[in-house]
């Protein structure tokens, strides 16, 4: 566990170099980790929203922007601890995954469409729709499955 | 093929998508249908439109070809499986087999139902609320279906803020949002099946999801009368589902995305659920160890089950508080089928449901 540990916070460290807000970032990303990491249900189909990241970064709330900063650092492609994904609500009541494609497409050609009305709506509505989560990605899964075997 | 018979390949193909559009058709699946038969990926449903209407039509002849016959076929199964509410009646054999016969006869025409295109799903919007007989289907040895077509109408509201500065307001009252109420009509494909497995009458209703409870209810109402007197059903009531939640509950495969109980004699009420098609709800630690410690009284479930090739149809069998509370008989008429793909899936849900009744 901690050497899964220490893995990511290197990456982590690497990331944030030469920052301002590199400590507090760091700071809020290690007590991510740590709970994450000592979840002990965790699955590829575990599932973070905003708000229990939130608490698990140990920040107070005028920190906002250090903890948007911290997702976006353990979401990226040089750290991979986490995975966004998108999901709505559908009309029969469950949660509907989104093509991540679909969504990049989207932003890219800034067109919008309610996904289960398919009416053209702008940015802020879809956003209001379609919701963003976190899960662990797969080389997470995989190390802690080493671990624990 | 010459381009007029391609031209109007694809003005159908554009009716398909508007249609499967107004059905709330996910596009997830569709976008991928349609990558696979040569259009770039797309955002939306009115961009696979967009990128149709500009295929040519000697060019591009194949591709319209190709994707006319990939969105007949999804509409299709869309008509034939998506989001059915489900009534089932208990009949023997002879009962049905007498149905059957009645159906190839003609025996049910009337003043409300009237004979219509039996070759394939004619999407048109009927100009009144007759219903028509239209496609019917063996979904195997065991399970017919006879879809009529007919109409439904929902109602929704859009804020039209540009209006605002048009009404009237005063010094004590200011108009803060403007709505258009707005009334849709559909063509929905109902359906009468006969199981002659689990000896059962199913009446199905389209589209469930799409429609608020209480049009759903006239829509039944209204199938139910048409043959009600044909079928010989007035004296029998549909199948009571209740006793599938429990059961369902106490089921090990599948997972439950939803569930209703109370607790404490009926001092407390819960719904939980999960936010994920993957999770169960009966996995969470929350539930785990309150289940270990009460007598839980379901009310309601919605459960998912994962077949082959990505199919994974999800059952709802549900009541709410108050039907509940009513009395210690209360019943559960109808079950919900959702993301039913397959001929197969489709005779799935109705063994799972008759496994636990």
């Amino acid at each position: 566990m901690n050497n899964i540990f220490h893995l990511y916070i290197v990456k982590i460290h690497k990331h944030t170099f030469g920052r301002n807000d590199a400590s507090e970032i760091n700071y809020s990303c290690k007590n991510i980790l740590n709970e994450i990491i000592e979840q002990n249900n965790l699955s590829k189909d575990s599932i973070f929203n905003y708000s229990s990241l939130f608490k698990k970064s140990k920040l107070k709330e005028e920190d906002k922007d250090v903890f948007i900063q911290s997702v976006y650092v353990l979401a990226h492609i040089n750290v991979k601890f986490l995975e966004q994904r998108f999901h709505y609500l559908d009309s029969a009541g469950c949660w509907e995954e989104m093509d991540l494609e679909n969504i990049f497409q989207s932003y890219k050609e800034n067109e919008f469409y309610n996904p289960i009305t398919h009416e053209k709506i702008n940015e802020k509505k879809f956003n209001d729709i379609v919701l963003p989560y976190f899960c662990p990605t797969e080389e997470l899964i995989s190390l802690l499955k080493g671990v624990r075997q | 093929m010459n381009s007029l018979e391609t031209i109007e390949l694809k003005e159908k193909a554009i009716k398909s998508i508007k249609y499967l559009k107004a059905r709330q058709a996910g596009f997830k699946d569709f976008n991928v249908l349609m990558k696979a038969n040569g259009l770039s990926a797309s955002v939306g449903m009115d961009s696979v439109i967009n990128k149709i209407s500009k295929l040519d039509e000697e060019i591009d002849k194949k591709t319209i070809k190709k994707l006319a016959v990939a969105i007949d076929d999804y509409l299709k199964r869309h008509i034939m499986f998506a989001s059915k509410r489900i009534y089932i009646y208990k009949l023997n054999k002879s009962q049905l087999l007498n149905i059957k016969s009645g159906f190839h006869c003609g025996d049910y025409f009337s003043d409300r139902l009237e004979k219509g295109n039996e070759e394939s799903f004619d999407i048109t919007l009927p100009e009144n609320k007759i219903k028509k007989t239209s496609l019917k289907i063996s979904l195997s040895k065991t399970l017919e279906v006879f879809y009529i077509k007919g109409l439904r109408e929902y109602i929704n509201k859009e804020s039209m803020p540009s209006l605002i500065d048009e009404i009237d307001d005063n010094d004590v009252r200011e108009v803060i949002d403007v709505f258009k109420v707005i009334r849709n009509k559909i063509t929905v494909f109902d359906f009468i099946a006969l199981d002659l497995k689990n000896e059962a009458l199913i009446l199905g209703l389209d589209l469930e999801s799409s429609f608020i409870r209480a049009e759903m209810n006239k829509s039944y109402a209204r199938l139910y009368d048409i043959f009600k007197n044909h079928f010989n059903i007035t004296n029998v009531d549909p199948m009571d589902l209740r006793p599938c939640i429990e059961k369902m509950e106490q089921e090990k495969t599948g997972n439950i995305l939803k569930h209703k109980f109370s607790t404490d004699n009926g001092g407390y009420s819960h719904t939980s659920g999960s936010t994920s098609k993957k999770l169960d709800t009966r996995s969470d630690k929350f539930y785990i160890n309150g289940e270990k410690n009460s007598i839980l009284d379901y009310y309601g479930t919605i459960k998912r089950y994962s077949l082959q090739k990505n199919e994974e149809p999800i059952i709802s069998i549900e009541m709410s508080y108050r039907e509940y509370a009513k009395s210690a008989f209360s019943k559960i008429d109808y079950a919900v089928i959702t993301d039913v793909k397959t001929e197969k899936g489709f005779q799935f849900c109705i063994d799972k449901i008759f496994q636990h009744a």
